[in-house]
């Protein structure tokens, strides 16, 4: 980490909320609409020692991460299997494609109607826009895998299961942690909008009613947990990344 | 006598594509290889001898023809033949170690006294723990071959082994492949595009014709054993059996 460039960071926020309060404060921009950096943290303030909100944020964390983890898992399994059998993939291209490129958030009231307006549809709506992607590069790094590499390990006499587990999936997992990183924010999309459309719990909820009432503070506020949440998991999936392929060459840090 | 042959080829053909427009890669290849036996194949580039090793290890179904081990059908997948491949094959995500020990564990097997002792046998022993990017390039090849003997084959195939290496490790690892190899009792099947390689090393050179490939001449290596790469270089019947490979190779090369 580079301490310099993170105190950079730290200025340049500083800056611009500077610049906003005092937009807010000469009456440039109309509060009502724009709110201030005073008033969302005075929101914030409160609602941190409020437990209701935490109980909102556990609630979205919750189906976000259930979503990304189902989403993944199904994604993999499929991405594999439809590598193995390229007959499947060839007929099912087309509706994959066509699903692939829906606005999955459009399905979200079906899913209200199948899941319930509990956490389950949020759930299978973060998963549905976690799965595509997944399947996508897992097929594309299971084909973009070196031959020799398995026509090595299959003349030693391995199964297929063995050549699956050792060659592989290590080999896709770059392609699998790329598609990972991506997830973390269409699982965001997923529980937000879901719980934004109905529902009683969670941060989109919140940010639903909040501008109904106009309270544009609150939404501010609520958007700056949502990106922090954001930033935490992504951090979170580098580590990850970082020791599942910790036998990569250490230069390559990104 | 046909059968003391530990691999046998038989009217082997390949063409890639069916149709008209076809590649016809390897035309009726016919090789015996008797146990014990160091057979080398030189041709121009692009023959199809790694077609043929492909074929040998059955990683994939011939057009014509077939191939014995031992008097009896090989199939896909039989850990009695070791293959080293052109390219480098050493999983990247497993240390030195792990590679050596996968041809085991592919069938069930664990033996690591075995396996360190490979390591150290190849000169590798202090980078066990190593990942492949931590490796030179002959560090690789070392590696390689601990796995290739960790995996017990009678049979080895190796595609151009040593082609990429600086010609000082080439001779240092040759070396030890005799030194390995004189022990062993096994059946080796090289390619190379070198032809001192190919008459230091093996007691048999074969030589492929240009596309479609098949055996053209054999030379036997008239030269004693165990053998010593200093010695036979200036040996007069190496130079004169160099010589003789080499008029006949080029041929082939502007053929093709
Ligand atoms: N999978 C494939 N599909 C179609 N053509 C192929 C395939 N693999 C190899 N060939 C062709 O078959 C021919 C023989 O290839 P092969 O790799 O066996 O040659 P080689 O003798 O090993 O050459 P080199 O000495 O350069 O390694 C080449 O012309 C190559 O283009
Ligand atoms: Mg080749």
């Amino acid at each position: 980490m580079n301490i310099i460039l993170n105190i950079y960071r730290v200025l340049l926020l500083a800056v611009l909320l500077a610049i906003w309060e005092g937009a807010a404060s000469l009456g440039l921009v109309t509060e009502f609409t724009m709110s201030r950096p005073s008033r969302i943290f005075a929101w914030l303030g409160g609602a941190l020692v409020d437990g209701f909100f935490w109980m909102n944020i556990l609630v979205t964390v919750r189906e976000t991460l259930l979503g990304l983890l189902i989403g993944a898992v199904l994604g993999i399994l499929s991405g594999f299997a439809l590598a193995q059998w390229r007959g499947a993939f060839r007929l099912l291209e087309p509706f994959i494609m066509a699903l692939y490129s829906l606005p999955r958030v459009a399905l979200a009231p079906l899913f209200l109607v199948w899941f319930g307006i509990g956490e389950g549809s949020k759930v299978a709506l973060a998963a549905s826009l976690v799965y595509f992607v997944l399947l996508l590069n897992t097929y594309t790094g299971i084909r973009e895998i070196d031959r020799n590499l398995v026509n090595a390990v299959r003349t030693m006499g391995a199964s297929r299961g063995f050549i699956a587990r050792r060659v592989l999936l290590p080999s896709s997992l770059t392609f699998i942690f790329a598609g990972l990183r991506i997830s973390i924010g269409l699982a965001l999309i997923g529980t937000i909008v879901g719980e934004m459309i109905a529902g009683q719990y969670g941060l989109g909820q919140m940010i639903a009613r909040a501008g109904n009432m106009f309270d544009t503070a609150q939404v501010f506020g609520i958007i700056i947990v949502l990106a922090i949440l954001a930033v935490l998991a992504s951090e979170g999936m580098k580590l990850l990344e970082r020791w599942v392929m910790r036998w990569r060459p250490t230069t390559e840090t990104h | 006598m046909t059968a003391e042959a530990k691999l046998r080829v038989e009217g082997l053909s390949l063409d890639f594509g069916n149709d008209e427009r076809g590649l016809r890669v390897l035309a009726n290849v016919n090789l015996d290889l008797k146990r014990g036996e160091f057979c080398t194949i030189v041709g121009p580039s692009g023959c199809g001898k790694s077609t043929l090793l492909n074929l040998i290890a059955g990683l994939m179904p011939p057009t014509g023809g077939q191939c014995y081990l031992d008097g009896k059908p090989i199939k896909p997948g039989m850990p009695s033949i070791g293959y080293m491949f052109q390219s480098d094959t050493l999983l990247p995500w497993n240390t030195a170690l792990e590679n050596v020990r996968l041809p085991l564990e592919a069938v069930g097997r664990k033996d690591e006294g075995l396996c360190l002792d490979l390591l150290k046998r190849v000169g590798v022993g202090d980078f066990a723990d190593a990942y492949p990017w931590q490796l030179s390039g002959g560090m690789k090849k070392r590696v390689q071959l601990a796995r290739l003997l960790a995996q017990q084959p009678e049979v080895l195939l190796m595609d151009e082994p040593f082609g990429a290496l600086d010609a000082q490790t080439k001779l240092l690892i040759q070396e030890e492949l005799l030194r390995l190899w004189e022990k062993s009792g096994l059946t080796v099947l090289f390619v190379t595009h070198d032809l001192s390689e190919a008459i230091s090393l093996s007691d048999r050179v074969l030589l492929f014709s240009a596309r479609p490939g098949h055996v053209k001449e054999e030379y036997e290596v008239p030269l004693a054993r165990p053998r010593n790469i200093e010695a036979i270089v200036q040996d007069p019947q190496y130079n004169d059996l160099f010589v003789r490979l080499w008029r006949s190779l080029k041929e082939e090369i502007q053929l093709s």
